[in-house]
């Protein structure tokens, strides 16, 4: 995959003054010396399109300046920011002039932003439907309230169709109602192979709709990778955070951030590839705080090889606590986790012999994006992401005894073996009880009324070709891209997948029906269940349908039927 | 040289956005106002007005200039330089006091003292179309010399746009400079001729350094070309020294501009 963003070893640094004149003075002749901030040390990282990032981390971390690296306004000091294709930044109020009206401030950002005459006189009906802010849309923007400010503010940007979309905290104040409608609009720009930066602190939301989570901590990144991993971590970590008195957060500040400017005031990458060294022993540190009990020998052998950790590590007090805390969050993971396994394991029995069948058998990735690592452990590289539903042969099992997590290796699609955390799959048979067509046919009236097509004429074009989908369609297409599936094509809310000119997949989008009535319709039960992400899993005969709901509302966003004589090949 | 070549590029690929910019500018000064866009006329009328009682009836008691009623003779110099002083004031303030509503966004500064000064012209326009009407009631037309009149609007342009490119620079990072550039303004009012006429016993040298203040040469083309309609004075040397200051400022003023955008948003 191509990336979109790439940092390479990016330092933002903003420089300390006491004085006015030494500014000036620093205008003309440029001295180095001085004493600096470093709101980015060193970091470097890359983003595929169709990433959405999200980015976490305590207040004055660098998030922002890091967002505005990424749109353009500012300039690093060191290294290179490499962006690929237009980044626009969604700030509140960003832009937005107080004495025009709406309206005006609609072409005014519109004209900010590079937009030519027709192009704002497209995307304006557009911007007033998504702000939703009535009459008030021809007021001067001073009367607005903070929310109809961020939401212009956000209906602006987004319809400007920027490929790289960094959004800066600027959800906070919508109300859910508009939070939801700028999340459903985040998630097409991420079918549309777009990638988003979504800059928050609500974890619950980063979590909810990110693919990937970038951990920023005092200008470094601390880790980077799959959402779930990171945010975990991130949230253990403020839950230690917070449990810390006022002055053993500050030393734990100031500890943070000597030892980084440190590293890099003595310049020499040795020194600074020692700082960065050095954080990932403090990150496995606490990781292992959570571990104590299991692991203990180990995490012992650890500290006491490695004492230099030890001098930038919390007093001993402070340690002791946080141990016993992390051990009090990882009694109770581990016992959720056996709840789930144990549900799961309900799930998948279908049929007696099924825990025996999936030595050989296939697995189903059971949540949004699953990661396909290069060798069985969590800190590999990750070769490929793949997707929810998508079925694949088990080639091989192996445990981690270090991570208690069990890895199945498969092949990713062209030739791409790698390896998945089996709780991030379900066993699957082929024999396992389906839907019939009956079942299926009890949504047709939903969809007629919906999406005025018949059941039959939805899912005949599957299997078929690109050019008789086209050419036998009731409803008129709307709109047509290549992504990284395939041939995307919308006809309104319906679209069709075509991979290599046959339809692979249709989807029906912004079903927005209660998640109950539509499942007990289809009276069967589903094949799995993730019910964290609200996910469903059926198959039928002919289909493999999977159901995408939003916890939140209970409300079902996408079914998508996948033909399975074109699935099975992968 | 190539900073001058990057400024350019800007404008020109941007033209139709310093269009609308202008406009909305134009739009938002007034907006708030109960009588709008007619103060563009107002304003500069009340000063007109003070000038013309202060000096005109009281100071030279009603006397005319070579022949010229005072009154005409004193808004020939007073609108270009209400031109001068509101982009000057204007365009060195401009990249700060817009800093924060486009911080957020990847957008081409260098069309912000641009489109400032431009919106300044638009009302510059105006007042120029009443003066001429002005002069053409009084003295006739066959004096006007309109060729001459849009050349010294052009060059009047030309000379505060390289102005501002520097002025908005320097005043973005150290603020006292705009104050500075506040106080030389009103100075300049006074140092220039505006108000009076050298007096035929002034000596010849301080007359020639007069002549090549730029402000005094826009003040006395528009004089010139509306009062006596000549085109001497843009034969002159001074078009030369004038349009030679035009290029310095351009060159010095796109050479910081591009040199220290990166960081304006650091200063903000």
């Amino acid at each position: 995959m191509s990336y979109k963003v790439k940092f390479q070893q990016v330092t933002k640094k903003y420089k300390m003054y006491n004085k006015q004149i030494e500014k000036v003075k620093d205008l003309f002749w440029n001295r180095g010396k001085g004493e600096y901030h470093y709101a980015l040390n060193n970091i470097s990282f890359t983003v595929d399109e169709g990433e959405i990032v999200g980015v976490i981390g305590l207040n004055g971390s660098g998030k922002s300046t890091l967002s505005n690296l990424i749109a353009g306004v500012t300039m690093p000091n060191e290294g290179t920011v490499d962006i690929k294709g237009s980044a626009s930044l969604i700030a509140i109020g960003a832009g937005l002039n107080n004495k025009l009206t709406g309206l005006e401030n609609i072409e005014l950002k519109g004209l900010m932003m590079g937009l030519t005459k027709k192009q704002i006189q497209e995307i304006t009906p557009k911007v007033i439907e998504f702000a939703d802010i009535g009459k008030f849309i021809n007021q001067p923007v001073k009367t607005y309230s903070s929310g109809m400010k961020s939401r212009l503010g956000f209906a602006i940007s987004v319809n400007i169709d920027p490929d790289i979309l960094v959004i800066d905290e600027a959800l906070s104040v919508g109300d859910q109602t508009f939070t939801n409608k700028c999340l459903e609009k985040m998630n097409e720009f991420k079918e549309n192979g777009k990638t988003i930066f979504f800059i928050s602190h609500s974890l619950s939301q980063v979590k909810s709709f990110c693919t990937k989570a970038l951990w920023i901590h005092y200008g470094h990144v601390k880790e980077y990778g799959d959402i779930n991993e990171v945010a975990d971590q991130y949230g253990q970590f403020l839950k230690e955070y917070n449990k810390m008195s006022k002055e053993e957060r500050e030393q734990f500040r100031e500890k943070q951030l000597n030892e980084f400017s440190h590293g890099l005031l003595n310049n020499g990458t040795s020194v600074s590839k020692d700082a960065g060294e050095h954080s990932q022993e403090q990150s496995a540190e606490s990781l292992s705080l959570s571990r104590s009990k299991r692991i203990g020998t180990k995490r012992k052998s650890v500290s006491g090889k490695k004492s230099f950790a030890k001098k930038v590590l919390l007093p001993a007090a402070a340690v002791i606590l946080l141990g016993s805390a992390g051990y009090a969050v990882y009694a109770a993971q581990s016992a959720s986790h056996a709840a789930k396994q144990t549900e799961s394991k309900t799930q998948s029995s279908a049929s007696g012999t099924a825990q025996k069948k999936q030595q050989a058998g296939k697995v189903v990735i059971n949540t949004k994006t699953a990661f396909v690592r290069e060798e069985p452990n969590l800190e590999s590289n990750q070769k490929a992401v793949l997707s929810f539903g998508e079925i694949y042969q088990v080639l091989q099992e192996k445990k981690d005894p270090a991570e208690d997590i069990k890895w199945v290796k498969l092949n990713a699609g062209q030739g791409k073996e790698g390896w998945v955390s089996s709780a991030l799959l379900t066993p699957y048979t082929e024999q396992q009880s389906g839907l019939t067509n009956k079942n299926i046919n009890s949504l047709g009236s939903l969809v007629q009324s919906k999406y005025n097509i018949s059941m039959d004429k939805l899912l005949s074009p599957l299997s078929e070709t690109q050019q008789n989908l086209m050419g036998n369609q009731a409803l008129s297409l709307t709109n047509q891209y290549e992504s990284n599936d395939g041939t995307l094509l919308n006809y309104g809310s319906v679209q069709y997948v075509a991979l290599n000119n046959v339809v692979t997949e249709v989807s029906l989008r912004n079903v927005d029906e209660d998640t109950e009535e539509i499942l007990s319709l289809l009276k069967k039960k589903p094949l799995f269940i993730n019910d964290k992400e609200g996910l469903y899993f059926y198959q039928s005969k002919n289909y493999y349908i999977k159901i995408y709901t939003n916890i939140k509302t209970n409300k079902i966003k996408i079914i998508s039927f996948v033909s399975r004589e074109n699935a099975e090949d992968k | 040289m190539k900073s001058i070549k990057i400024v350019i590029q800007e404008q020109i690929q941007n033209l139709y956005m310093i269009g609308r910019l202008s406009a909305y500018e134009l739009k938002k000064s007034y907006a708030d106002n109960l009588l709008g866009g007619l103060w563009i006329i107002l304003n500069p009328l009340f000063q007109i007005g003070v000038y013309w009682v202060v000096f005109g009836l009281g100071v030279r008691g009603g006397q005319d200039v070579d022949g010229i009623p005072f009154f005409v003779w004193l808004i020939c110099g007073l609108i270009p330089w209400f031109f001068i002083s509101a982009a000057i004031l204007q365009g060195s303030n401009s990249v700060y006091a817009r800093l924060n509503s486009v911080s957020k966004m990847n957008f081409p500064l260098s069309v912000i003292p641009t489109y400032v000064v431009v919106a300044q012209l638009y009302t510059h326009l105006i007042l120029v179309a009443m003066l001429t009407i002005i002069v053409i009631t009084s003295q006739g037309i066959h004096h006007i010399n309109i060729i001459s009149l849009l050349y010294f609007m052009l060059s009047s342009f030309c000379f505060l746009l390289s102005l501002s490119f520097v002025t908005s620079t320097l005043s973005t990072m150290v603020r006292d400079i705009h104050l500075l550039i506040q106080t030389a303004t009103r100075m300049l009012f006074y140092v220039t001729p505006i108000l009076w006429l050298p007096s035929d016993n002034t000596p010849q040298l301080l007359k020639e350094i007069f002549a090549m203040n730029p402000f005094y040469y826009i003040v006395d083309g528009y004089r010139e070309s509306l009062l006596k309609g000549s085109w001497n004075f843009i034969h002159s040397p001074y078009t030369i020294i004038f349009w030679s200051v035009i290029l310095l400022l351009l060159i010095l003023g796109s050479a910081i501009h591009v040199k220290f955008r990166k960081q304006f948003v650091d200063y903000l």
